[in-house]
């Protein structure tokens, strides 16, 4: 019976397929009219008409075949088994991944994920194809990842809808830019600073607003980062407005400057290299003349090489930090206020003193966030802290799924790398951003790990490690 | 109130709560005793619930008080945040709707119970951090007490599965442990033997006899199961419209007849006139309680009635 | 304090207010019927105002020199457009996530936004687009120690068709068949379905009429202020939301309550404070009145259900 039902379906879908695609069609071209084959454009001061019509026929057999081709697919099973393929919800859908002997062997040697890829990444600077733009854009990715994990504890384990983040990313960068110029303090002395201060800045927002309920916080935080941004931009006295503060100082290596030239009486990482090599090739019994060729020259890869160690560091501290935090009572209590709140106040714990811890953990990492990319670009504007970021960043979030440490890796080298790789396009590259991120929904709501690892496991607890293998994580 | 040397337990006096013109809760004086179960029962919108949520902090009584007697120590409900109304008062709940952490697991829904003490022994998540011996005994005694609770439950084999997607019997019962695991004195249940068919409600009985036998807690039941209430239950308070209307054992509530007319059913031995009340009844009170349709003893006799 | 100023002030925040209220309307209906943000709405109105910007054109092209007869042209037109755009917004970004967690629906709409934001620039530019205005000219009300206090005759269309409009759909909302359905999926959408209500039809129009809405304000912004571009729909957009969520996100008086208030708070904080930090004023009411009234100025306070 099956089998006649397939083929009914078969016999019927081409017209069926047909008449989607011709309704799909006739919807885009209606909407294309006045957006695509019409135009107006500025000439002599007033604007005139332009028509381009083949546009649109482009659009119209784009649309048309494009349907078509999905329809038949569907009609098919073939979406609906891709689906299926791409959910992790289906629960009976044995993971390749549990079952391929060699990936099980290899997670049983590897360390946590997280702590894999960034281990990888350490070894990124030294790879041969490297270049001063593959580092600087792997750092770019870095910082969103960073971000990532700092939203993630707000919105993906504490269920927090944060559409404002990027206020505490800009306290962070604010924070040193300021303090590094009127108070003289180096970046390493300045980054707990505007960490805390950003944090500062959660708890402030925090108290009042955390008990709104899901959407209203979601409002109330993105007015907020409106609010620091609009501030950013007029109190012209403390930030410059829109001009921005340049001339950041940057990071220094146990004292030593990356730069060419040192400032006060702090030498360069090249000096200090270069005066030692004598010292060290000694030690080794090496030649003068043979230590010529590791002889350093300054060259601005250094500089950059080193900002991306520092992020990387950071990304260290961080991934420790939350993995940690998230097995221990806080981080299962913002997990429990997430899924229950009024559950959470029945067994007497207190969802402000939770939502306000989660909330100015997740504040204080994007100010150490905000607060290296200060460094790093050594110029910032308000130009750099629109809602624009706060929606990448929680993207980022949403689509690497809900919780998930490795997730936000995942998201945010897609995020960056895409429109990055798109740059030829230019245009284009965000429309086709902004579709990605509507498609990648509709086809994974869940985001790319959906499944959720628990921060404690019976069978695991006060026993031997060999168990965790054989039991692997539900 | 029979055992009059100490207080009672729970002694609630003159609780109301208004809601703009309606009466939830009308003036209600009820106690509840160590080591007893105590069963609320009545109609639909009785304000059993309402009754409930005053108690646990969700609501604020407009007037009256609820004290807890433990310890030698009282502890007026009202008057305590709700932070306090576990560790101190040593009162928990579960709810009609199950409210489990439903993509946490079984293990961490009987943690997360336990958190207020965990939390102070990992000193705002410092010793935690820093992974101290001190902190990661009392995390041990945590897990040694959720797996005590899973295996009274039965309950070891689901301990790391996500709570959302166990079986709705399963998953009263994980809620029942994770009050426990709060170490109340008086337990307040809403409901547990909604949705749950025979044989588990009888399980569930035995449950409920056994926590009241071992750890010698109050229990404070609300239910529409009649199966459960009669057989477990000590003592017996109807509620109907927001006022008590009876109490007593179940024996004495079977005889009531105002009981036996605002709610239970009827008796062969009751007057022609409440039969008469209650056949016009019995439609709503089918309607009213659907999630119980299994064992309702009132609905099966009026059935009886019916057909004679 | 000038009477006559403040009396200016107040009018200019009040048109301000009628538009922001058009789009609220959007965002409460959406909301209240299907839970989420419609980030996509500020771009919807984006497209009304560049679909007006066309119109014009047009309508000077054929010949229209009647600007009542333009206006009511290009009214039609762009609320027709546009609605078709809020269709297939809702068709396309949000209808397949009906079942998916709370969050996918808000990226995706934020998705749809960035993807029609830039779909708009590339196609029509990213240079802001200026039209002549189309109706001059107005009254003035009373003079004041030499200030007069004018009252456009534009700013009286836009309040007269904000009101006439919003009557008319308050009737709409209240007294129609896509009304009753409309606040039954709102109440409760399971329900609604079993009682043979098309659930999915109902949010289609949902969208629909919020987008005719849209249109309408990105219509009367453009006869306005005259000058549009593709970045328009996001602060209009925030605003418009700050204003549904400000008088109770689900309630259709409380969105034009809430953007009466936004408009004057902007255009007395101009007029008085100094233009820079109006919309941080606008921010901070919204803030103040969540802390003291959690659901908003009108919306229905929650019950706690245990």
């Amino acid at each position: 019976m099956k089998n006649s039902t397939q083929t009914a379906a078969k016999k019927l879908s081409l017209p069926h397929s047909l008449r989607l695609a011709v309704l799909a069609t006739l919807v885009a071209v209606v909407l294309g009219i006045p957006m695509v084959a019409l135009g107006t454009t500025d000439q002599n001061g007033s604007l005139i008409l332009v028509q381009r019509w083949p546009w649109l026929l482009w659009l119209a057999i784009v649309i048309f075949v494009g349907r078509l081709f999905t329809a038949e697919l569907a009609a098919h099973g073939v979406v609906d088994s891709l689906k299926t393929w791409l959910s992790s919800r289906h629960p009976n859908r044995p993971k390749f991944r549990d079952r391929n002997p060699a990936i099980l062997w290899l997670r049983g040697k590897l360390p946590e994920p997280t702590v894999t890829l960034l281990l990888l990444a350490f070894l990124l600077p030294m790879m041969p194809f490297t270049d001063r733009y593959s580092i600087d854009l792997a750092t770019t990715v870095l910082i969103y990842v960073m971000l990532g994990w700092g939203l993630n504890i707000v919105v993906g384990l504490a269920g927090l809808l944060d559409l404002g983040y990027v206020a505490f990313y800009a306290v962070g960068a604010y924070s040193y830019a300021i303090i590094s110029q009127t108070l003289g303090l180096g970046f390493w002395e300045t980054l707990p600073i505007a960490g805390l201060l950003a944090a500062l800045f959660g708890i402030l927002l925090g108290f009042p607003v955390l008990r709104l309920r899901g959407d209203y916080l979601a409002i109330v935080t993105l007015g907020f980062g409106e609010i620091i941004r609009i501030i950013l931009l007029n109190w012209q006295s403390l930030t410059n407005g829109s001009r921005g503060i340049g001339g950041i100082a940057r990071p220094e290596f146990f004292g030593l400057s990356m730069s060419q030239t040192a400032g006060g009486d702090s030498s360069t990482f090249v000096d200090w290299v270069n005066g030692n090599l004598t010292m060290i090739g000694q030690w080794f019994g090496g030649s003068e003349a043979g230590l010529e060729a590791y002889r350093l020259s300054y060259a601005p890869v250094h500089r950059i090489t080193f900002l991306y160690f520092v992020i990387l560091g950071l990304l260290f501290f961080t991934d420790f930090l939350v993995r940690r935090l998230r097995n221990l009572p806080i981080g299962r209590a913002w997990e429990a206020l997430r899924e229950d709140e009024i559950a959470c106040r029945a067994l007497g714990i207190n969802p402000t003193m939770v939502k306000l811890s989660a909330f100015a953990l997740g504040a204080g990492l994007g100010g150490l966030a905000g607060c290296f990319f200060a460094a790093r670009q050594g110029f910032i504007s308000p130009e750099s802290f629109t809602f624009m970021e706060s929606a990448t960043v929680l993207a980022i979030v949403v689509l690497g799924g809900m919780g998930s440490q490795i997730g936000v890796v995942v998201a945010a080298l897609f995020l960056v790398l895409v429109p990055e790789l798109g740059r030829a396009f230019a245009d284009y590259r965000m429309v086709g951003f902004g579709a990605a991120m509507v498609l990648i929904m509709v086809f994974r709501p869940e985001g790319f790990v959906g499944e959720r690892k628990p921060s404690l496991i019976l069978g695991l607890v006060g026993k031997a490690k060999s168990k965790a293998k054989t039991k692997g994580v539900q | 109130m029979a055992k009059t040397t100490t207080a009672p337990l729970l002694t609630v006096t003159d609780l109301t709560l208004r809601f703009g013109g309606l009466v939830a809760v009308d003036h209600i004086n009820l106690t509840a005793e160590k080591g007893e179960i105590t069963a609320v029962i009545g109609p639909n919108g009785a304000g059993k619930t309402t009754l409930f949520n005053c108690l646990t902090g969700f609501y604020k009584p407009t007037s009256g008080e609820s004290r807890i007697h433990r310890d030698g120590r009282d502890f007026i409900l009202e008057s305590l945040p709700p932070t306090r109304l576990i560790s101190d008062a040593g009162i928990c709940r579960t709810f009609q709707n199950i409210r489990l952490f439903q993509k946490m697991t079984v293990l961490e829904n009987l943690i997360i119970a336990q958190h207020p003490g965990l939390m102070r022994a990992s000193v705002w998540s410092i010793a935690g951090l820093l992974g101290t011996k001190k902190f990661r005994a009392a995390e041990a005694a945590a897990v040694a007490q959720a797996r005590q609770w899973m295996e009274r439950f039965d309950l070891l084999a689901y301990a790391d599965l996500a709570a959302g997607n166990l079986p709705y019997g399963v998953q009263r019962r994980v809620e029942i442990a994770r009050a426990l695991c709060t170490h109340p004195v008086l337990l307040c249940l809403d409901e547990p033997a909604a949705g749950l068919n025979a044989t588990e409600s009888a399980r569930l009985n035995e449950l409920l006899l056994q926590i009241r036998r071992e750890l010698g807690i109050g229990i404070l039941l609300i239910e529409h199961d009649m199966s459960v209430v009669m057989q477990i239950s000590d003592r017996i308070f109807v509620l109907d419209h927001g006022k008590v209307i009876a109490s007593g054992t179940p024996a004495e509530i079977r005889k009531n007849p105002a009981v036996i007319a605002a709610y239970l059913g009827v008796e062969e031995e009751e007057e022609p006139a409440v039969l008469k009340q209650l056949s016009k009844k019995s439609p709503t009170q089918k309607a009213t309680t659907p999630k119980t349709p299994t064992k309702n003893p009132s609905t099966k006799k009026v059935k009886k009635d019916g057909k004679k | 304090m000038d009477t006559g100023y403040l009396a200016q002030q107040a009018i200019n925040g009040v048109t301000l207010g009628a538009i922001y209220g058009l789009i609220a309307i959007g965002y409460t209906m959406v909301y209240g019927i299907i839970g989420m943000i419609n980030f996509a709405h500020g771009e919807v109105y984006m497209i009304g105002s560049f679909l007006a910007i066309l119109g014009f054109i047009l309508s000077a092209i054929f010949g229209i020199s009647s600007a009542p007869v333009a206006i009511v042209v290009v009214l039609i037109g762009a609320v027709g457009f546009t609605s078709l755009y809020g269709w297939a917004v809702e068709r396309i970004a949000y209808r397949p996530l009906r079942q998916a967690p709370r969050l996918a629906p808000l990226i995706s709409a934020i998705g749809m936004s960035i993807f029609l934001q830039n779909a708009v620039q590339m196609l029509q530019g990213a240079r802001s687009k200026a039209i002549q205005p189309v109706l001059t000219g107005g009254v003035t009300l009373f003079t004041d120690n030499d200030f007069d206090v004018r009252l456009s005759l534009i700013q009286t269309v836009i309040i007269l068709a904000t009101f006439g409009i919003m009557a008319v759909f308050t009737i709409l909302i209240n007294k129609t068949n896509f009304g009753r359905h409309q606040r039954a999926c709102e109440q409760d959408r399971t329900m609604a379905s079993l009682l043979g209500i098309n659930v999915d039809r109902t949010i289609s129009l949902t969208f629909v009429a919020g987008a005719a809405l849209a249109a309408v304000a990105g219509v009367m912004v453009t006869m306005y202020y005259g000058v549009v571009d593709f970045m328009v729909g996001f602060l209009a957009g925030l605003k418009a939301f700050t204003a549904a969520v400000l008088g109770g996100i689900g309630s259709l008086p409380g969105a034009v309550l809430g953007a009466m208030i936004i408009g004057l708070v902007e255009s007395l904080w101009a007029g008085y404070v100094g233009s820079a930090y109006k919309d941080v004023a606008a921010f901070s009411v919204l803030i103040l009145v969540l802390v003291f009234r959690p659901s908003g100025l009108l919306g229905r306070p929650e019950i706690e259900k245990v």
